[in-house]
Parts: C-alpha cells; structure tokens; sequence
C-alpha cells in the first residue's frame, strides 16, 4: 500500500538547511498496524505528513496504492488524500464552529457524496462510535476522549483505505487513551490500515510493527513477535 | 457544501462579534459615504435629463478672439435659429428663445408676482425640450400673439381655487396674456426651467426694437438659440461646418458659431470646468473611501486569519483543495459586503436628510426607480467584494495544512514579511494624506473665492429695483431725500452690476485696424457708481459733473488697458471715436472669481438708464433692516405706482459656481475625517493583532533588558517608516492635483499645508498604534511568557 524509495525531506531557509528526513525506505502492506516511534525532532510528523499527502517530499519516491505521488501538485493530492487517508490528531482537531454531525460529515461533502446517502453514512459511524446523542453538540461541550471518538469518526466515515493517527492519545489521559487504542486495533482487525506516531511504547505495542526514526532515518524495524522477546 | 459553508460564516460571525463588528461596520460605513456622495454627484450629472432628446440637444453659442483671449458668448441674434435649420439638413429642430427679465404676472391685485424664469419662444422649443401639456394643445398654445403657457405651479398661484387654462394674465405695461396652456414643472435639475413662455409673436409686438429678426443682426447677443441634431449626427463634425457660418452674414465677422452640448451647460456654465472637477475630486473622494474600507478589510482579515487556522488545516487535510477554500472564504468576503450593503443602503437612508441639508439639495432616494443607482450599486458589491475577498481569500486557502495542524504555525505560501500587508498600510496612509492635503486646498480655495479682492466693496450694499415705471434717470432728487438717512452713505444708478448682469458688444478702437473688433463687457453708469461700489481709479479721473463733455466720455478697467496696448490710456477713443478714455479703473470682478476679468469700459449714459436701471444704495451696517425699510418706503414715494424690490446685494451675489464649491468643501472636510477615521480604526486592529503576535518577543526582550522606549520603537518604526514614504509620494501628488484644477485664481499650496497634512496624520496614526503598543510594552513579561 505505501512504498518509499530514498525518501527526504529538506526545510531550507535562507541561511540554514535541515534535513527533516534523510533517505527513508518503508514498505507498508494492507491491512498492517505500524507504530512509528523516536524522539521528538526525529522526524515522525513530517514523514506522517508525507505520508498523508499533507506535504510533498524533497526527494526520492512515494508510491501509494500502486502510484508514484512524490511530484503530485496540491490539487492532485487533496483529491488523493480525501478518497483514501482519514486522519486522527494529538488536538483532535475538530472545527468548533461545527457540530460533532457536521464535523464528521465534513469529508463528504468534499467527496461531493449524496445528501441521503451521506446521513446515512455519518450516522453509521456515529453510532458505531457510540457518540450519535451527541451527534448536535459543538466539540467544546465534550470530553477529550469523546472529542477524540468524533476525530477517528471522521478519519472513519469516508471508509479510507488507510488512517494516519499523530500521537492520538498525546492529549488524552490514560483511560481515555487505552480506549482509542481499542478503537483503532478493532479497526485494524476490521481490515482498515493503521499508521500511528507514538511517544508510548505501551500504545505502541497495539501495532503488529514498530519503526523507530531517530535523525530523519530510520533505524530500526521491529515486527510484534521480534519487539516482545 | 453550500449549507456548511453559511453554517460556518454565521456562526464565525456570533463567534468573534468584535472582529465582524469592526468588518461589517467598517465596510457599511465606507459603502454609505460612497452611496451619498455618489447620490450628489450623480445628481449633478444628470441635470438636464429629463429630456427626451437630452443627447442630441445643443445650444449654439459663439466664441470670438479678443486680442488673443477668447471670450464665449451664449447668446445670438435672432436669426440664427431658422438660418441653421434652412442650411443644414443635420439640423432636426432649431428654436429660438428670448428671455423675459424681471416680469412681475398679475391675476388680481393681491395675486401679483414676480416671476423668476420666462421666456418668448414658439413650438419649436417644444419639439426640443420635453413638455409635458396637462392642459392646451401643444401645435397651437404660442401659435398667436398674447398667449402665455404656464407651469401647474404657476397655475395653482395664480387661479388656487379655479382652472387657470383660458384666463388672463396681466403683464406689465399692461399687457393681457391669455394662458393657452398648462404644462407640468420641469424638475429642479434643469438649466432650462421655465415657469412660464410668452408667444413669440408677442415680442414682435411689444418690443421697441424693430429690427431684432433681420439678417444682419445674427451675431447680436440678446437671444438664446438652441437645437436638437438628427440621430448619428456628430457634434464636431457640425461645429466644423458651423465654424465659418456667420462670415456669410456679417463682414469682418469675427464670432466662431459652435454648439454646446446640453449635457455640459450645467457645469461649464463658464466654459471653465472647475465645477467639472470638483464633482470629479468628489466623486474619487468617495471611491478613495471605499478603497480604504476595503484595505481595511483585507488586512483585519488576513491579521485574525489566526481564529481560522484549525479549520483551514482540517478541511484541507479532509480533503478541501485551495480552490474550494479559496471560493469559501471569497463567498464569506461576498456576503459580509452583502450585509455591509445592506446596513449601509440604510444607514444612507437614514442620514439622508442631514446629507441633503450639507448639499443644499433634495436629493431622492427611490432606490428601485434609479437604474443607474442600481447599477452603481452593483458596481460597489462586485468592486467591494472582489478588493475585500480575493487576497483573504488567497492568503488564507494557501496555509500550509501539515504546518497548522502540526504546530498552529502560519505559513502562507506567498507571504514575503508582509510586504503586501505594509504596502496596503502604506496606500491608505498615502490615500488618506492626499485627502487632508486636498482637503485644506479645497478649504483655501473657496475661503480665496470668499475673500477674494472684488475690486469693490460687496458689502453693505442694497439692490433696488423698480418694476411697471420708468425713473428719471437723473436720479438726483431720490438720492437726497435716500442720503437724508444718517446710515444711508451713497447712491448710484447703472444699468447692470457685478455679477447681476453683464453686457457685452464688440467695438473697435483708436489704432485698430478696419476688421480688428474687440469683444468687451459694458455698463452705463451714473456718477456717484464708482464710489457707491468703492471702486478704485489708478489713472485719470472719475466721472465728474464739472465736466460736460463727461457724457462722451468713458472709463476703462485695467485689463482694456492691457489688452489694448496704450501706453497712456488717457485721452485715447473707443467705439468708432465716440468714446474719449477719462480714467482707469482698477480690474473688478464682474462674474465667477474663477473666471478670468473681462475687459471692460464703463459709460455716462443717464438717458438710458431710464428703463429696467439698477439703484445701488451703501448703507451702515447698523440698523440695516430699518434702513432698508427707509428705501422702500422712499422708493414707493417717487413710484407710487410701480413694483419695488430691495435686497441685499451679498445674497444674490455669484450663487452658481461658488455654492457648488462650499458644497464640495463641506462634503470634503467631514468625509476625509471619515476617511482618515476609517484608516485608523483598520490601523488600529491591525496593531492589535501584530502585538498578539509579538507578546513573546517583546516578553523576552524585556527579559534581557530593553526599556520601554526601545519597545515603543520597535513597535512603531515599521509604522513610522511605512508612513513616510507615503508622505514623500503623498505629497508631490498634492501639489500635482492643486495644480490640475481649472480656473483662473487659484489657492496655491504653501508649505503650512503639507506639514499640517503630515502631521496631522501622524499624530493620527501613532495615537491609533499607541494604545495596544503601551499595553504590550508594559504588560509583565512572566505573563506574556506564560501566555505564549
């Protein structure tokens, strides 16, 4: 499903270059839950980025679901984010001037999805997610960890190939956090593609594969059996 | 999509009301001045349109070379008028109209009036000017001699409780008109408005001089002639065949025949386009304003693009592209000028009727009856909407989505340190200092038309005027029993006065050769004129009654002398020897201070002040309403029979160009405050957020050591820098402006001006920046760390 070949990512300023990422490969398989790990300024949230078609790379290869997308414009990736990627955020990033409906049914409407078939759909996973009587609430009337079931709704309701959660339990305490998790691996299990950064090798361990990036490079690689021994 | 994106901007709207306040308010106000002002100046554009043929229809008029200076002459013989319509096919209708001065119309003794605008005219005038009959027949209401066609106005005061079609009027000298036809009243804004129209047959009738209608008297100025071409047919294309038209007629001819549109005579009444260009500068003054709403918008716009950044981020990353952000945030643009539209259509309503007391006129407002307004105010909400949406727009779609979701950092992609931001900051202060410096100009300029030097004394003078009997000229035995009054000090009689009326006739002089003419302004004058008006003489002598010979003898201005190139004007001739130069008298105003002075030459003619003369009376300023009473009452004793009718000679004097330019001063002082209110107040919440933004540093600057005077500027420099280069372009564009504007006398810019203009705004500017700047630099740093 995603594939990257010498992947990097340079911020240059005018005086100053950085090297976000330097020469990244991973390989990705349907249906796989990858936790990516590795201290802050490693570069984690740019790769998920890339990943994510949120930003382009400054060299080498991407190809997601079979396309080379390194070179894609803005439009070509908004349009490939929006049919494949949900996303989930440390914040939760929820639009407060929307209500939890409105906030979850965002995505299709840019899909352009039909009116009845869209309420059926945000419906769907509202209740799925046990958060449908909160369904006209703003996101400032709930709980983090409800604000953050409406955040995984919406990464949900467009039924993405994959989801790409940053530090999804970052803001949540450990209840609320444990909870998420949950929610993701049954997601996983339902055969949805995971790719999660984590600070906490606790949540970590929900992944049947650990990455671990340190200087823009990834260092290690570590699948389940191989990371409990 | 639709419903979410206006779910989102109402509830933005309720969500920050402040900000939406400041937005809507902003934009209404700048959009409201623009809807008044643009209300006056279409108004004054479109005098004269009421007119079904208001295109094609023109006044023919002439023009002649006076030694080099070109004077304009709206008045013809009375020729002209049925010789063009003969000659030129182009020509549709030609009408000639004599105007009726001074007529006093009388249904009763108690009805009796003294009406303002009449005139001699037949049909023709009605195939040219839109009529409107309520009552006649329009082929045959002026088809025989004493019948009068009168407004419904005119009807109602005259007959109030009867139908006035087919009663009398008595005119004076007895004559009997009877009414022929009812006709509606033109509108206010119509430069020909009469109340009333005489037949022209009547004039043949009554007038004394017989040979007004012959040929030879086509260049005569006494009547107006005016024409409506046929469709397709060009004015400068005519006015080449019409350039020459008059040397058929007149040997040594030296008038020019041209038209004049109709649609210019309202305001180029002169030929000097001053009025012109006072609606112009108006009429940017009102579009410099909405720029400035609009700047003001766009940059309290993209400065709170901060309360946005989470929703940018997440539809983007959802999957929005920049294009549908970019028509999101375009549409919240559009209808934010919809409710500022809406708020200000009225607010200008409301303020509508204050406004129309400062312009001095009755401005409507039948919004849906005016398609030009209609379309103008299509034009403001594209033009408001497009400069206020298209760079928020812009700047707030091209966010970084990873940049804000990850860190809440701005990071548009084309944002060069502000620079459009600082350079919008700086137009408005280049705008708004072109304003104050046009402003002061405009304020000078008409105090210098106010104060301007006449060449007489304008006050404490009464005009008198006798109606229905003739005086006798001499005026000597009135002007002894007037002089007994202790506040009576002198008195005159001339046939006109400054700026009341004006004369003119070509003559030629010793030393000019057989075809040489000069075209010259003229008045007949009693002894004691030049110094009732406190004239001055700068050579020779005055008019005395120790000369007898004084008769043949005649005065000239300052600028006849110049023109006529004597050395020693004294003792030379004029008109064909008639005249011998006694005296120079020092240059007079004799219409608009913005005209150039005419030449001019005064004569003692008291035989021909008998009929229709004008009695100057200088009075003390103290008691002057018990004064004028005394000349009435003395007036009324020699006329016992006649009209009498006093006033005060400020009040009638030049109404015309000098009301519109007061307007334009009052309209310019209160709306550049606006103006500058408007910058400010954009100022203002833009300083807001840049010191949101910089709370950190200045924390931290604190921290390690800067005094508060540092801080101050740090803040204010950027202002301060922006500002002065607006002043240093600002400025020569002020002088460039004062020195467009036409007209003969004008105020020139000292150097007072620019620097009351700068610094007044900068005081403006820092007291707009000050106030987030003091609470910035003296807020604790340990809290603005913590905030940040």
């Amino acid at each position: 499903m995603i594939r990257t070949n010498n992947l990097t990512k340079i911020y240059r300023t005018e005086e100053v270059e950085t090297t976000a990422l330097g020469s990244v490969n991973i390989e990705i398989n349907e249906g796989e839950f990858v936790s990516i790990m590795g201290p802050s300024g490693c570069g984690k949230s740019t790769l998920m980025n890339i990943l994510g078609l949120l930003d382009n790379p400054s060299g080498g290869e991407y190809h997601f679901i079979g396309t080379e997308v390194s070179k894609f414009t803005e439009r070509q990736r908004a349009h490939m984010r929006k049919e494949n990627i949900g996303f989930v955020f440390q914040s939760f990033n929820l639009i407060d001037e929307l209500t939890i409906y409105e906030n979850v049914e965002l995505p299709l409407l840019y899909l352009k999805t039909p009116s009845s078939e869209r309420k059926q759909m945000v419906e769907k996973v509202l209740e799925h997610m046990q958060i449908m009587h909160r369904r006209n609430h703003f996101p400032q009337q709930l709980s983090g960890g409800q604000q953050q079931r409406v955040a995984v709704a919406r990464a949900l309701v467009a039924n993405p190939k994959i989801i790409l959660a940053d530090e999804p339990t970052g803001n949540l305490d450990s209840s609320h956090g444990d909870e998420v998790m949950k929610m993701l691996t049954d997601l996983n299990e339902a055969g949805t593609t995971i790719v999660m950064v984590t600070h906490s090798p606790t949540y970590a361990e929900y992944g049947n594969r650990v990455i671990h990036l340190f200087d823009g490079q990834v260092v290690t690689e570590n699948y389940k059996e191989k990371f409990h021994v | 999509m639709l419903k979410n994106t206006i779910k989102i901007f109402f509830r933005n709207l309720i969500k920050h009301p402040g900000n939406s306040l400041s937005n809507i308010l902003g934009l209404s106000v700048g959009i409201t001045t623009c809807i008044l002002i643009l209300l006056f100046v279409q108004y004054e554009f479109n005098w004269n349109t009421d007119n079904e043929k208001y295109d094609r229809i023109y006044r023919l008029q002439s023009m002649s070379d006076t030694k080099g200076a070109w004077q304009v002459d709206t008045q013809t013989g009375f020729a002209l008028a049925s010789e063009v319509k003969d000659k030129f096919p182009e020509i549709e209708d030609a009408a000639v109209l004599g105007e009726i001065w001074g007529e006093y119309l009388s249904s009763s003794e108690e009805k009796t009036f003294n009406e303002g605008s009449g005139y001699y005219a037949d049909k023709n005038a009605f195939k040219i000017f839109s009529f409107n009959f309520v009552q006649g027949n329009i082929n045959d209401a002026l088809s025989e001699p004493y019948c009068v066609v009168i407004t419904e106005t005119m009807a109602k005061k005259y007959f109030p409780n009867e139908n006035a079609y087919g009663k009398n009027l008595k005119a004076t000298k007895n004559k009997i008109l009877k009414v022929t036809g009812i006709i509606k009243d033109f509108p206010v804004n119509s430069d020909f408005r009469p109340d009333y129209l005489v037949s022209m047959k009547t004039l043949f009738e009554v007038t004394e001089w017989k040979d007004f209608y012959k040929l030879e008297n086509i260049t005569a100025s006494i009547y107006r002639t005016f024409v409506t071409l046929k469709p397709n047919i060009l004015k400068d294309e005519m006015n080449d065949k019409l350039k020459n038209f008059l040397d058929n007629y007149v040997s040594n001819n030296q008038k020019t025949c041209y038209l004049k549109p109709l649609s210019e005579i309202h305001l180029t009444a002169g030929e000097h386009k001053d009025a012109e260009f006072a609606l112009y500068a108006t009429a940017s003054l009102a579009f410099f304003i909405l720029i400035l709403s609009c700047i003001n918008f766009i940059n309290l716009s993209t400065a709170s693009s901060n309360l946005r950044k989470k929703e940018i981020g997440v539809r983007k990353v959802v999957g929005a592209s920049r294009k549908t952000l970019f028509l999101q945030f375009l549409s919240e643009s559009f209808a934010i000028t919809f409710i500022s539209m809406v708020l200000a259509l009225l607010f200008a309503e409301l303020i509508l009727p204050y406004f129309n007391t400062i312009v001095q006129r009755q401005l409507p407002f039948n919004f849906f009856m005016n398609t030009q307004f209609i379309l103008l105010m299509a034009a403001i909400f594209v033009v408001a909407g497009v400069l206020s949406g298209i760079y928020p727009a812009a700047y707030l779609s091209s966010f970084r989505p990873a940049e804000i979701i990850k860190s809440g950092v701005f990071n548009p992609v084309k944002n060069k340190k502000g620079f459009l931001r600082k350079s919008l900051v700086g137009f408005q202060f280049f705008v708004s200092l072109l304003l104050i410096i046009t402003t002061i100009y405009v304020i000078k300029q008409v105090s210098l038309m106010n104060n301007k030097d006449l060449g007489f004394d304008k006050k404490n003078l009464v005009i008198v005027k006798v109606f229905g009997e003739k005086s006798d000229g001499n005026f000597s035995a009135l002007k002894n029993e007037l002089v007994k009054n202790n506040n009576i000090i002198d008195a005159s009689l001339s046939s006109t006065a400054p700026f009341i009326s004006n004369w003119g006739r070509e003559i030629n002089w010793e030393g000019s050769t057989a075809s040489e003419k000069m075209n010259i302004m003229y008045n007949n004058i009693g002894y004691d004129f030049i110094d009732t008006y406190k004239m001055e003489i700068v050579k020779g002598r005055n008019f005395s009654r120790e000369f007898s010979t004084d008769d043949k003898a005649c005065l000239i201005n300052e600028t006849a002398w110049k023109q006529l190139g004597w050395d020693d004007p004294i003792g030379r001739k004029l008109d064909s020897s008639k005249y011998t130069v006694v005296g120079v008298v020092k240059d007079f105003h004799q219409f608009s201070v913005h005209s150039l002075i005419p030449p001019f030459y005064l004569t003692l003619n008291p035989e021909k002040l008998a009929d229709n003369g004008l009695y100057s009376i200088r009075i003390k300023p103290e008691n002057a309403e018990e004064t004028i009473k005394y000349v009435r009452a003395q007036f009324k004793s020699f006329f016992p029979n006649a009209i009498i009718e006093a006033s005060i000679y400020e009040s009638i004097l030049d109404v015309g160009t000098r009301d519109l330019w007061t307007i334009v001063e009052k309209l310019f002082s209160i709306f550049t405050v606006i103006a500058i209110l408007i910058a400010a107040n954009g100022l203002f919440g833009l300083v807001s957020f840049s010191t949101q933004r910089r709370t950190k540093e200045i924390g931290i600057r604190k921290v390690l050591g800067a005094n508060s005077g540092k801080l101050y500027w740090m803040m204010s420099s950027e202002i301060v820098v922006i500002f002065v280069l607006a002043a240093v372009l600002a400025i020569p564009s002020g002088y460039y402006q004062s020195q467009m504007i036409p007209g003969a006398y004008k105020y020139q810019l000292q150097f007072i001006d620019y620097f009351l203009s700068v610094g007044l705004m900068l005081i403006t500017a820092l007291a707009a920046t000050t106030y987030h700047t003091t609470k910035a630099v003296y807020t604790n740093p340990v809290k603005s760390l913590r905030y940040e």
